[in-house]
């Protein structure tokens, strides 16, 4: 960061002396350069960020350059002008692509982002569009971007490429952008973090669709002559994507290195070879998709990043791994900021009704009730295939339920997505871990207190009573898996819970690692947290738990005090077989 | 409603050869999870490879049919070898996402290359369109012999890859690996040599599809694109991955775009399958056969 702080000044500078000294040529390769370093920009807020690959934002560039120059041509009206109906149309177009194919999985959203643009060009040549000039309006004052001395068109772009470093920048550090990040790494543990997963991808699509219709429009200043080929071409989305993917996705130098390396060569390509070899470029840009994907998946910067890494490193260590862990003990004195105990301990605070559910016709739950209060620790058992986790899934809302209801304090949360329940005070953690992979501890928390106003706080609690204060700078691939558990617990409790759904949190654990977590569940449901645990260590279960259900084949075949129902016939009957029941 | 009649069918017979070419497409999704964005190119290579066969020999344009698809066989093997197969498949043995982010971005890389070649080696002219042949009447219906050969053909290599799919120990295995990439695995499925043989039967039906199409449609280099949001919409029309979906979905794409030319003007021909992409994405994500692939 602090690099970048020195060289962007640096990098201005160059700039500005190369437009002023520059001739035609250099100021046209500078121009493009920095157009398709915007275009590569807005293209990075959703695929980059966020992580949804677009294919087609030709799309934006297209109604960015065919809106300004049409408007002007038709009611003479400035690009300066213009510019914002270019906009404006292609956040509309980004809201029609996005909002029906974001509730899919991805391969939806190539499909349509690729259809798009190729069928605005036969919409054009019918529309006889097929070749736009940009109307001659000389004034002087540059009130339709046409100057006598080119280099004011080069500083334009450059000072469209700023504006859009600084909204990036602004994403990039803002609740917002570790959202995108959040769901890039893992939409799933996104949304149990209370992140709103569409609502989210759905705006950085209508960002990144406006920064690239701007810089569509000012392309169109460059062209002078827009054609569907040229602006909603195949090749304009290629180079859309593979401008960032080269430099680095997700980053805000990616796409200008990628822009100044491979716009710079397709210019040189294009002089040189481009009047004899027609279609050069394409197999340029072909070529260069297909090397990157073989060689370096992640872009230049990304690369460069990890190479500085590791050689920092082998300078601190001597190349020795790093020094052991320093010890975490838990702290809990921030715990109770961190908890939303109910006032009235007496009356449940989730209650299950009825609970059904099937899956290809094989019912898992069959009529499941319970109901479990503030400050209590509410363990379900049952045999493999009993439903547990289906449970889970369904009372925080990651699968529906076929029929039942689920009720929070007074609240009927049946129907509540499931970032809604985890806002609202559902919280849950997953058996296999779920870490955002290339995100520190501390963000891997943070993601689940996003846009509260007392976040650093809650974070940091949230961190000191699992342990994990010390890792917080740490990198989730140097954890180990009791330490990933714990920062599973840590990242439920940024969220502020009032109940809490655990996962199998001990399997596979040492005895160590396990009675640190046991300590910590029970002091949370001590603030007023009611727990709710699944696991299959009898003994942890039976230290843990203050009432027991059971699950056999989808229904409660009991519950009660832990030592109650571990006496039961029919308990010993379900977990042995029923032979062993009348030795019990 | 004769004229209705005739449109109807002349669309239904392009609608034959989309149907193969998306029933291919189907295929390499269903087995693989990958979009192949170059299947259209591997069309337009076959036309070309079709036109300079029969210009140069009197060879009939079924007879190229037959031999490419073996030939298609082979380069997609091939592909499939050196290119697309070179990706890490994560344990499942299915792309992750950012994976399968990459299997799209190389496709689409290859697709460029292939369109750019074409350009370079072709020239951007369109050539061919068939020779004239004496249409067919039948009760007042003016069938073209080249489209009408054409639409059984591909109906008959879909046939025939429904029974390889359903009927052969080869085809449960590809399903299997389709299905559940893990538990085939277990069951002695290799699933890596599964996707191979995916993708080559699958760009072996484009050689088909190529060849078939090339005995009535201008090639041009960028000829792909005329095609490739026909298929999709054919392919998401029938259920993503569903390879008998994707023969009805191409049949009905045929038919509604054979529709369409009555009150659509030329340029917009295309359209219609967009209209009908668009309308299931709203609509209907499922298609008609199959399930919707969530998040």
């Amino acid at each position: 960061m602090r690099t970048s702080r020195l060289l962007a000044p640096a990098i201005i500078i160059i700039v500005l002396a190369l437009i002023y000294t520059g001739g035609a040529s250099v100021q046209s390769v500078l121009t493009l350069t920095m157009v398709y370093a915007t275009i590569g920009l807005g293209w990075n807020i959703i695929g980059g960020y966020a992580g949804q690959t677009s294919f087609g934002h030709a799309l934006f560039v297209g109604i960015g350059a065919y809106t300004v120059v049409l408007l002007q041509r038709e009611w003479d009206v400035s690009p300066l002008v213009g510019v914002w109906a270019g906009i404006t149309l292609a956040v509309l177009a980004a809201l029609l692509i996005g909002w029906p194919t974001f509730r899919l999985s991805g391969v939806y959203f190539s499909l349509a982002t690729l259809a798009y643009p190729l069928m605005a060009m036969p919409l054009l040549t019918w529309l006889g569009l097929q070749e736009v000039l940009v109307p001659y309006r000389n004034t002087g004052g540059g009130f339709y971007l046409q100057f006598a001395d080119p280099r004011w068109l080069t500083l334009c772009a450059l000072a469209l490429l700023l504006v859009a470093v600084g909204i990036s920048l602004r994403i990039q550090k803002s609740d917002f952008g570790e959202s995108l990040i959040a769901i890039r790494e893992d939409a799933v543990a996104a949304a149990a973090a209370g992140i709103h997963v569409q609502r989210r991808k759905l705006q950085a699509y209508c960002v990144s669709a406006a920064m690239t219709a701007a810089a569509g429009a000012l392309y169109a200043s460059v062209l002078y002559v827009v054609t569907p080929d040229s602006v909603f071409g195949l090749l304009v989305s290629v180079q859309a994507l593979i401008i960032p993917i080269v430099g680095g996705r997700g980053t805000v130098w990616g796409p200008i290195i990628g822009s100044v390396l491979l716009i710079t060569l397709a210019e040189q390509l294009n002089a040189e070879l481009g009047s004899r070899l027609p279609g050069i470029n394409g197999l340029m840009f072909g070529a260069a998709l297909i090397l990157l994907v073989l060689l370096a998946r992640e872009g230049l910067l990304w690369r460069a990043i990890d190479i500085v890494a590791r050689f920092r490193r082998r300078r601190e260590t001597g190349g020795r791994p790093p020094a052991e862990a320093p010890s975490h003990r838990p702290d809990l004195t921030e715990l109770a900021a961190l908890t939303r105990g109910a006032a009235n301990a007496e009356r449940p605070i989730l209650t299950v009704e009825n609970l059904r559910k099937s899956f290809n016709g094989v019912k898992v739950l069959d009529g499941v009730d319970f109901e479990v209060r503030p400050g209590e620790i509410l363990g379900v058992i049952g045999p493999n295939g009993a439903g547990k986790t289906t449970l889970l899934n369904i009372v925080n809302g990651f699968v529906d339920a076929d029929g039942g209801h689920i009720r929070f304090t007074d609240q009927d949360v049946s129907a509540t997505p499931p970032h809604e329940r985890a806002n609202l005070g559902i919280g849950r953690t997953f058996q296999t871990p779920r870490p955002l992979p290339r995100c520190s501890v501390e963000r891997n928390v943070q993601i689940s207190a996003l846009h509260r106003p007392e976040r650093s706080a809650t974070v940091r609690g949230a961190l000191r009573a699992t342990g994990l204060w010390a890792r917080a700078g740490a990198a989730v691939g140097d954890l180990d898996i009791g330490e990933l558990r714990r920062l599973e617990l840590a990242r439920a409790l940024a969220g502020r819970p009032a109940v809490l759904l655990v996962d199998e949190i001990l399997a596979g654990l040492s005895s160590d690692q396990a009675d640190d977590i046991v300590t910590l569940l029970r002091a949370i449901a001590d603030q007023g947290v009611a727990v709710i645990l699944i696991e299959h260590t009898m003994g942890a279960m039976l230290r843990l738990a203050d009432r027991l259900v059971v699950l056999e084949a989808g229904t409660v075949i009991t519950s009660g005090p832990p030592q109650a129902v571990v006496a039961d016939r029919r308990v010993v009957a379900a977990y042995l077989g029923s032979k062993w029941s009348s030795h019990a | 409603m004769n004229d209705l009649l005739q449109y109807a069918i002349s669309g239904l017979m392009t609608g034959g050869v989309i149907a193969l070419l998306s029933t291919g497409l189907a295929l390499i999704f269903g087995v693989m999870g990958v979009v192949n964005f170059a299947h259209g190119d591997a069309v337009m290579v076959a036309m070309y490879t079709a036109l300079l066969i029969s210009t140069g020999t009197a060879i009939p344009g079924i007879a190229i049919a037959v031999l490419l698809l073996p030939v298609f066989m082979a380069v997609g093997w091939l592909l499939h070898l050196v290119l697309i197969g070179r990706l890490a498949q994560s344990v499942d043995g299915r792309p992750a996402e950012r994976d399968h982010d990459a299997q799209l971005l190389l496709t689409l890389g290859l697709s460029l290359i292939l369109q750019n070649a074409a350009l370079m080696i072709f020239g951007s002219d369109p050539r061919g369109g068939g020779g004239v042949q004496e249409p067919i009447k039948v009760a007042g219906l003016v069938l073209d012999p080249q489209r009408l050969l054409a639409f059984a053909i591909a109906l008959l290599v879909s046939g025939a890859l429904f029974v390889v799919l359903n009927r052969t120990a080869f085809g449960r295995g590809l399903r299997a690996a389709a299905s559940d990439p893990v538990a085939a695995q277990y069951c002695g499925i290799e699933v890596k040599r599964a996707h191979r043989a995916a993708f080559a039967i699958g760009t072996g039906l484009a050689g088909v599809g190529g060849a078939l199409l090339a005995t009535f449609y201008p090639i041009q280099p960028f000829v792909s694109l005329d095609f490739i949001i026909l298929m999709f919409a054919a392919v998401v029309l029938g259920g993503l991955g569903s390879v008998p979906g994707a023969c009805v979905g191409g049949l009905l794409i045929g038919l509604i775009q054979g529709l369409g030319q009555i009150f659509l003007p030329l340029q917009l021909q295309t359209l219609t399958g967009f209209l009908v992409f668009l309308l299931i994405l709203f609509v209907r994500p499922q298609g008609i056969f199959g399930k919707a692939v969530r998040v």
